[in-house]
């Protein structure tokens, strides 16, 4: 175990971590803003690497060009999904939080279920591509180009989503609204139109690390489920709402699962993320920076 | 109206143990076969998430649980699969009891996680325990046609009365318990746990209970689908899949109800397995697509369910019924 | 003494809500608790109902030390309250949610049943038994609360502001219900800010202030009391004692 290995471990966790970092940033947000866990985030991770690799297949662009042309889309996913049907099972009139669970969910089959219908269940991956499967090697440590850039992206984009929530206006009325649903209405902030954002950037979110994904990573209909569940359990590490948890919480699940890959062996590399799992459930259910 | 219930249950039972009679090919068979296995599965899985209110999407750990402990002892050890099943159920309960005791602290989402990773932890286990067959999975070689091997290859008869029998035991297992104090309390923690504690209820003991009873007939079923197929492997039994099957029939007929998981496996199971069997390879994934859009159009529309439209149409009957003798009168 | 509270405080994160506070209440009593909003009165009623374990202090009920047990071990004992904010079980009906409280006292059924549709015959729900709680008006609810924690058989009721925001009718109706609660040899702590209606139904009444203990006695020396009228009550009230 040279110098060099464990570097590289240590490397490719970070920078898997901080693509899982914005994934879960997309879910820590619609939940702090709204109580609601979506369980259908990993199947928008799906769509965004779907639909990246159909405009590649299409348009024969890079994954980087076709960015904000997803981005955009998935926006509008999050904005659809959420007025049509999520603010609809708000309104239950017995176990609001059991319509929300069970809405998100048949979402997610849905979802899963029209990917395998147009794609079919094969594997896919991205073709056409400036950065190809080219690394570099930095200090005797061999980053693959596409995992570095996504990283790269990630990290802007996460930069770019805390900008957002703590310098603009939107984002002093998402935190407002966070904090106080009920009498946000009072101070002229449109609650539905706030909800429905939150929705669109959660998505946007999502969205950009599944284009930057798509570019190194194998895509089929099950492939949101496995992302999923480590958003999951980065968001309940770092603390549901909280933007820094999942920076934090992503950083640290990336490399807790590098490590375990290279100290057990890689087909048991969730344990790792699932032990943490059970720590912070055992000790601190609340998370790093959690409201709970 | 307890006389009600129970009749509408032995009419039920009449009529679930007759259909065989009409029905031969093994197709349909088994269509009916895994259909009141889901009946049952679903309401195990409705004990503890319908009427206690904590949704576990991870049952396939206990599903799982059964099905290989019944296995491993059959053809290691030659038990019975009888016992396996009782003993696989058994197990499975006290890992129900092993895995509650630290995930009933969370509430709500945050419970539904857990036992997602609880049971992602058993599958990744299973796929790398040598012992019991990790990705290969266990093999169960016919041994003849016995009871109480529980094997049957000339008919598929003997296996639809086995589960018709473990579904009916269940049903009236809920049945008893959904009147009983335990019952009542379990609706109360899901309604509104502080109020629930205020009047004296020790939420964590009666949650703890829905999980071993929930757990220990998930296990079963676990051990007679192990006979049934006679092949087990984790991605069959233990996977994220099982889990979000086995809860999906109660989100559609009704969570908390006693009908409301054999209205969904009604609905859902031959609906699958025909959408699969006619629209195939280049269908793959409509059965998906069904699925989540009736559970979407459920928890949108109708969050009681089935049976909740049942309900409703049952009072509109009797409205119209009491409007036209006023007015006949 | 049915329930003494002794050098009870409570503070978290840095704020303290209870200071040293005492009070007892008697077997038979009507006790009133009352005080600015931000006085501790909630956190002091939480504290006793179980819900808060102090930071220092003990609570003894019925000579036994119930301090920090837990709100279903203080039920058991014989303290029942109701919740400021009503939570029903909006999903069952009326008889069903009291029927939760009559578990407490018994595993059958059907005996929990029969002191059920007692109960809420003489708290006046009768009407209203196989509604959705759910269905229910506010008022109907804080009837709901105060008869499923009477069917617990408490020795002591704590009621949470049963009587804030009712119209005249409404309140008047409260007051006969705890009349008759109290009738039945039932002793109640009532948080009330709606003075009119507290004093004279009270035997005595506490006054917190900051999280301390500013004033004890009947309602007619309290109303007099120049630290309270200070602090809370203002003049209206000595004028028409």
């Amino acid at each position: 175990m040279s110098v060099e290995s464990v570097a590289q471990v240590i490397a490719s966790g970070l920078l898997m971590g901080l693509i899982y970092a914005l994934i879960a940033a997309g879910l820590s947000l619609i939940f702090g803003l709204m109580d609601i866990v979506n369980f259908a985030h990993g199947e928008f991770l799906m769509t965004a690497m779907y639909l990246t690799f159909g405009l590649n297949l299409l348009l024969t662009l890079d994954p980087l060009a076709l960015l904000p042309v997803v981005a955009a889309l998935m926006f509008l996913l999050g904005v659809v999904i959420y007025r049509t049907v999520i603010r609809r099972a708000m309104q239950a009139r017995t176990s609001v939080w059991m319509a929300q669970i069970f809405v998100t969910f048949g979402l997610a089959i849905m979802m899963r279920g029209l990917a395998q219908l147009i794609f079919t269940p094969e594997y896919r991956s991205i073709r056409h591509h400036w950065l190809s499967d080219r690394s570099v090697d930095l200090l005797g440590v061999y980053l693959s180009l596409p995992q570095l850039a996504a990283a790269g992206v990630c990290l802007l984009g996460f930069l770019g989503l805390y900008l957002l929530i703590a310098r603009t206006d939107f984002g002093r009325a998402l935190e407002a609204t966070r904090e106080d649903k009920e009498a946000v209405a009072l101070v002229g902030i449109n609650r539905d139109l706030i909800f429905a954002l939150g929705w669109g950037i959660g998505g946007a979110a999502v969205g950009i690390a599944g284009v930057m994904l798509a570019s190194f990573y194998y895509i089929y209909p099950g492939v949101g489920a496995n992302f999923a569940l480590v958003a999951f359990i980065t968001v309940a590490l770092g603390g549901f709402g909280s933007l820094g948890g999942a920076l934090l919480g992503g950083i640290i699940i990336g490399l807790v699962e590098a490590i375990t890959a290279m100290l057990v062996e890689p087909s048991l590399k969730s344990i790792g993320i699932y032990a943490v799992y059970m720590l912070v459930v055992l000790l601190r259910p609340r998370g790093l920076f959690g409201y709970l | 109206m307890k006389l009600q219930g129970l009749s509408l249950g032995a009419a039920v039972l009449a009529l679930v143990l007759a259909v065989p009679l009409g029905i031969r090919d093994p197709f349909f068979q088994n269509i009916l076969i895994l259909t009141v296995l889901y009946t049952a599965l679903s309401q195990a899985w409705n004990l503890l998430g319908g009427y206690c209110g904590q949704v576990s999407l991870g049952q396939a750990l206990f599903f799982g649980i059964g099905a290989y402990a019944s296995t491993i002892l059959f053809t290691r050890y030659g038990v019975s699969p009888l016992a396996g099943m009782m003993l696989g159920g058994l197990l499975a309960a006290l890992v129900g009891l092993a895995v509650g005791w630290p995930c009933f602290r969370l509430r709500g989402h945050y419970f539904v996680i857990a036992t997602i990773v609880v049971a992602e932890t058993g599958y990744l286990l299973f796929l790398n325990w040598d012992w019991a067959g990790a990705a290969t999975g266990i093999l169960i070689p016919f041994k003849g046609e016995s009871i109480v091997d529980f094997q049957f290859q000339t008919s598929k008869l003997p296996f639809y009365y086995g589960i018709v029998t473990i579904a009916a035991v269940l049903w009236v297992f809920s049945y008893w318990i959904a009147r009983s104090k335990w019952g009542f309390y379990w609706r109360a923690v899901r309604g509104n746990p502080d109020a629930a504690e205020s009047l004296g209820v020790r939420i964590f003991r009666y949650k703890m209970a829905a999980a071993a009873a929930s757990a220990f007939f998930t296990g079963i079923c676990g051990s007679f689908y192990a006979q049934y197929v006679s092949y087990i492997d984790p991605d069959s039994v233990l996977a994220f899949n099982q889990s979000v099957l086995i809860s999906l029939p109660t989100v559609l007929g009704g969570i908390g109800t006693l009908w409301g998981p054999a209205l969904g496996a009604v609905v859902l199971i031959p609906m699958s397995e025909l959408v699969r069997a006619y629209l195939g390879g280049t269908g793959q994934g409509t059965d998906l697509i069904i699925y989540g859009a009736l559970i979407v159009g459920v928890a949108t529309l109708k969050p009681e369910g089935l049976c909740g439209l049942i309900a409703d149409l049952c009072k509109r009957g009797k409205r119209a019924a009491r409007q036209a003798a006023g007015e006949g009168a | 003494m049915l329930l003494a509270v002794d050098d009870v405080s409570f503070h978290f994160g840095g704020v303290l809500a209870n200071q040293d506070v005492s009070l007892t209440v008697a077997e038979g009593e009507i006790l009133g608790l009352i005080g600015p909003n931000g006085a501790g009165k909630t956190t002091l009623f939480n504290i006793i109902a179980g819900a808060l374990r102090p930071s220092e202090g003990r609570i003894r009920f019925c000579g036994e030390d119930i301090t920090g047990r837990g709100p279903n071990v203080c039920c058991e004992r014989g303290i029942a309250r109701t919740f400021q904010v009503v939570k029903s079980f909006e999903a069952m009906t009326v008889i069903e949610n009291v029927m939760i409280g009559a578990f407490c006292r018994t595993g059958r059924e059907r005996v929990a049943r029969g002191v059920a549709r007692e109960v809420i015959e003489w708290t006046g729900l009768d009407g209203r038994r196989d509604a959705l709680a759910a269905e229910l008006t506010p008022p109907e609810k804080r009837r709901l609360e105060v008869a499923r924690a009477l069917a617990t058989r408490p020795k002591l009721l704590l009621l949470d502001e049963v009587l804030a925001g009712l119209t005249p009718t409404e309140a008047q109706a409260g007051v006969k219900l705890v009349r008759d609660i109290h009738a039945r040899g039932i002793s109640v702590l009532m948080v009330e800010h709606v003075m009119e209606v507290l004093m004279p139904l009270v035997d005595r009444v506490v006054v917190l202030n900051l999280g301390k203990l500013l004033a004890e006695g009947r309602p007619i020396d309290i109303v007099r009391n120049e630290d309270v009228i200070a602090a809370y009550l203002g003049e209206k009230f000595r004028a028409r004692a």
